[in-house]
């Protein structure tokens, strides 16, 4: 019993890794929108719990935060504005296979370059590691490490990110406010 | 790592309690099934509508006007801890950041995005 604690204990990322998996298949099998919804949200917490393996506290909670929170209710707010069951007779959410697949294609050969290199790359043959800063302990914690990359290293991703933020906000009143209900 | 150990702990109790008490409440209770004991409760009245219908799109707009000022909390919070190290630079930089979003504001604000009429 206790082995099998420790060995756990010492595999909790795969584990979470797993787990988070299951869920985002759970989110696509899924026939009732809610249950994607609950699968997506599983999928969420697991990948906080990979953060937290990673002793990236601060990721974890903000993951928490915004992915848990925030975008779990906005996901469950899309589910109750459309009305399923007028669809579901009409059949289109099941006539998307192909076209999924065929998406699903294109997004793996642009993500795929990317996994190449870290899977095959010099790099991955170090383990995942810490930024060295927080390892010599020349910064305290999770958080101060984070805003050193993104206030100093990816200055103006950051600051693009902003008027992402601003295109969310602006769409969504230009889509929404066109109906007055 | 050692740290959570508590937490992980108080994640098993919390999934294993419900799971104990179903359990337990299905080996203990009378099972007799019932037609109307399946049915919807609704403050006792007798359903009317199916409980999925469509919501206003406004709900959408809150939805999403809440996650964008989310974000924008949590990028806040890095900030925060550095704010000395990063001095003015910093203090400028999140600045043209804030600017940005408090632009979105105002044309939220000014299009009654905010109001419910």
């Amino acid at each position: 019993m206790e082995n099998l604690l420790i060995s756990l204990a010492q595999n909790l990322f795969p584990i979470f890794g797993l787990l988070a998996v299951g869920g985002a298949a759970l989110m696509v099998a899924s026939r009732q929108a809610v249950h994607s919804v609950l699968g997506f949200l599983f999928a969420m917490l697991c990948v906080a719990g990979c953060f937290l393996t990673l002793e990236a506290e601060f990721l974890g909670i903000a993951q928490l935060l915004v992915y848990a929170g925030g975008i779990v209710v906005l996901f469950l707010f899309v589910v109750m504005l459309v009305e399923l069951t007028k669809y579901k007779e009409k059949d289109i959410f099941q006539k998307q296979t192909k076209v999924a697949l065929l998406a699903v294609a294109g997004g793996l050969l642009v993500v795929g370059g990317a996994l190449r290199n870290a899977l095959f790359g010099p790099a991955a043959k170090e383990a995942l590691t810490l930024r060295p800063e927080i390892t010599n302990g020349a910064v305290l914690g999770n958080a101060q490490a984070v805003s050193r990359g993104l206030f100093a290293d990816f200055l103006l991703p950051f600051e693009i990110l902003s008027i992402i933020l601003l295109v969310a906000l602006v769409g969504a009143v230009v889509l929404a406010k066109t109906e007055r209900v | 790592m050692q740290g959570y150990a508590p937490i992980l702990l108080l994640v098993l109790v919390a999934i294993a309690m419900p799971v104990i008490v179903w359990t337990l409440s299905r080996l203990v209770r009378p099972n007799v099934p019932n037609a109307n004991k399946y049915m919807v409760y609704e403050c006792g009245i007798t359903p009317t509508t199916d409980a999925r219908e469509k919501f206003s799109v406004r709900y959408y707009l809150i939805a999403v006007m809440f996650l964008v000022f989310d974000v924008e909390t949590v990028f806040l919070y890095p900030w925060a801890v550095q704010f000395k190290e990063l001095a003015l630079f910093g203090l400028v930089e999140m600045g043209i950041f804030l600017f940005l979003l408090l632009f979105g504001y105002g044309y939220i604000w000014s299009k009654g995005a905010l109001t419910w009429e």
